[in-house]
């Protein structure tokens, strides 16, 4: 057939403005350079270490968030999940059980606690921003609840657990080992494998997965399920870091985990993302985050600045789709 | 031409609420032959090749697999029997790259088949691409890394139709495949409905262009509000014929003369 159906190369140059990292990048290099230029504690291995562990907890949700926003969903519950699997850590440690066995089943409760947000938010088709908000209420209740009611903090002196979160090797916090794992294994996962693949697709395209044969029901609910695992596995974290379970504990921390992932380049509107990115912007905000620490800056001002970091990231997406939408015509 | 039909709807009827969108049809596609199915708005077109394709369950009738009795329930069942449909919305991925849709729901990976975390054989995909839309004279940018947003309408057309060609093995349905298309592009969609007829494969074409039910079609069946009203080879038909069988009267003569005789003043006012 001599006939060329199609042609067109105009639109390629611009295909990197959507997904590229590289003014993630920039904006990074220049916050380190102009924090170091204000403050000597900047470069600092002491303060590295600090920078790595304070990062650990929200990138380890981070990576999860990143499959279900991809794929079309959200999930603000994940602090409260993180919370509630502490609950349920302690629970374990205070009634002999071993630390195996104990972080076991704190996994389990926020596996649960993805599968009941799956069953709402996939299952019944609820809004997700409102249904995880609820349930948010919900762990966050039964997290207080658990521990006798109140905030009372249970102490937990679990060698094991403490050394996974102030633990080091080879001058590296262990969490920063985990968050890095954790980002290879769900970054690997969505773009090597099929189930990778479908998550994009169905975020995309709902209808056009579905009449594809993608399982797009299952597709959801094990992205939601493997979110609250990474919460789960913050949640363990922090009780090693306070040092016991506090019902309390990262309080606020999916709107930061949110600004970040958006900052990476993942759409709210699902079907484009990357871990990456996510890990990029995670890695962005902690370094705002710590450079507004060691100025000096009041921490008030610190709380605004995840306010106005995700304000920015989320204009930025709306642009992006606007210039979709311009494209589409 | 086989004297058995591939694919066959027997008494297919569906409800919307109080609208009959479709009743007691009987449809079949034969092997190697290219049907036109046409009608006008609403005449129940889509609803018809919606039911064949498992994307839609009938209120009644039975659908016929090679002779058998075949359960249809959803787009899965009809893909394991070869039969693939281009839809009217394309049913594209938009933020995946063109290997992607090529590929969508059915995956090269390694090891099982089923396994949901089974590493993509992204090599393989991509060459297989690229030789389907070589052999259709399709050229893309670049089928890898660009997502299908960034073709133009024609293009990614063009996608969905080397999709269902690619795939389909018994039956293809086609509905209005060259609603986004340029003259040339359409052209090569026709010539390209014909190769596929020529492999063996049932061919149905929706389309509201009767030039290309002349030029492509073997046979034709029109839809009338939900009923079909004629089941014919298109040889000798002409698209006078054709477009009186589609409203149900002579356009030129019985409607004019209706309209002249109730409304004059409208008429003669024009």
């Amino acid at each position: 057939m001599n006939h060329v159906l199609v042609r067109g190369r105009g639109r390629v140059v611009r295909r990197g403005l959507a997904y590229d990292q590289t003014g993630l990048m920039i904006a990074i290099v220049v916050m380190c350079l102009v924090i170091s230029w204000k403050t000597p504690y900047f470069f600092d291995t002491g303060n590295f270490s600090n920078l790595g562990v304070a990062i650990s907890y929200g990138g380890i949700m981070a990576a999860g968030f990143t499959l279900v926003m991809i794929c079309g969903g959200l999930d603000l519950s994940i602090s409260s999940v993180a919370a509630l699997s502490g609950q349920a850590l302690a629970f374990g440690l205070t009634h002999g059980w071993s630390t195996a066995v104990a972080i076991a089943f704190a996994l389990a409760i926020a596996a649960a606690c993805g599968a009941f947000n799956a069953l709402l938010m996939v299952g019944i088709g609820i809004n997700a921003i409102v249904g995880t908000i609820a349930t948010q209420f919900l762990f966050r209740g039964l997290a207080y609840a658990w521990g006798g009611g109140g905030a009372a903090s249970t102490a937990i002196a679990d060698a094991t657990v403490s050394n996974l979160a102030n633990g080091k090797w080879l001058g590296v916090p262990v969490p920063t080992y985990i968050m890095l794992s954790v980002f290879l294994a769900i970054g690997f996962t969505y773009r090597f494998t099929r189930f990778g693949s479908n998550v994009t697709s169905v975020g995309s395209n709902r209808v056009a997965a579905r009449r594809a044969g993608i399982r797009v029901g299952f597709t959801m609910g094990a992205a939601y399920v493997v979110c609250s695992l990474c919460a789960g596995l913050s949640g363990v974290l922090l009780v090693g870091l306070n040092g016991g379970s506090v019902p309390g504990a990262a309080i606020g921390i999916e709107l930061t985990v949110l600004a970040a992932l958006v900052i990476g380049g993942t759409s709210l509107s699902g079907g484009t993302g990357s871990v990456f990115g996510a890990l990029l912007g995670v890695f962005a905000l902690g370094v705002l985050a710590n450079g507004l620490n060691l100025l000096g800056v009041s921490p008030f001002l610190k709380v605004a600045s995840v306010g106005a970091a995700l304000l920015l990231a989320i204009s930025i997406d709306s642009i992006r789709q606007r210039r979709r939408a311009y494209r589409d015509e | 031409m086989s004297s058995e039909p591939i694919l066959e709807g027997r008494g297919l009827s569906k409800h919307y609420g109080p609208v009959v969108a479709l009743n007691n049809v009987d449809f079949a596609v034969y092997p190697g032959e290219v049907v036109a199915l046409v009608g006008d708005n609403g005449a129940g077109k889509s609803t018809l090749v919606k039911i064949l394709a498992g994307a839609v369950l009938p209120d009644s009738g039975t659908i016929f697999f090679s002779g058998e009795r075949a359960a249809i329930h959803n787009p899965h069942d009809a893909r394991a029997r070869g039969i693939e449909t281009v839809y009217q919305d394309l049913a594209l991925v938009s933020a995946r790259d063109t290997t992607a849709n090529m590929f969508l729901g059915r995956e090269l990976v390694y090891g099982g088949a089923l396994r949901p975390l089974a590493i993509e054989r992204r090599r393989a995909m991509v060459q297989f691409t690229e030789e389907r839309l070589a052999e259709l004279g399709i050229e893309l940018p670049d089928v890898k890394g660009l997502p299908i947003d960034r073709l133009s309408g024609g293009q990614r057309q063009a996608v969905a139709v080397a999709r269902a060609t690619a795939w389909a093995t018994k039956v293809l349905f086609m509905d209005e495949p060259t609603a986004a298309l340029g003259v040339q592009q359409t052209e090569a969609v026709l010539e390209l409905t014909r190769r596929v007829a020529a492999k063996g494969i049932g061919v149905v074409l929706i389309t509201h262009i009767m030039p290309h039910v002349m030029e492509v079609a073997d046979r034709l069946v029109v839809l009338r509000h939900g009923r079909k009203v004629a089941d014919l080879p298109s040889a000798g038909v002409t698209t006078d014929d054709l477009v009186r069988l589609i409203v149900g009267f002579d356009p030129a003569e019985d409607h004019l003369a209706e309209r002249a005789a109730s409304q004059p003043d409208k008429i003669g006012g024009a």
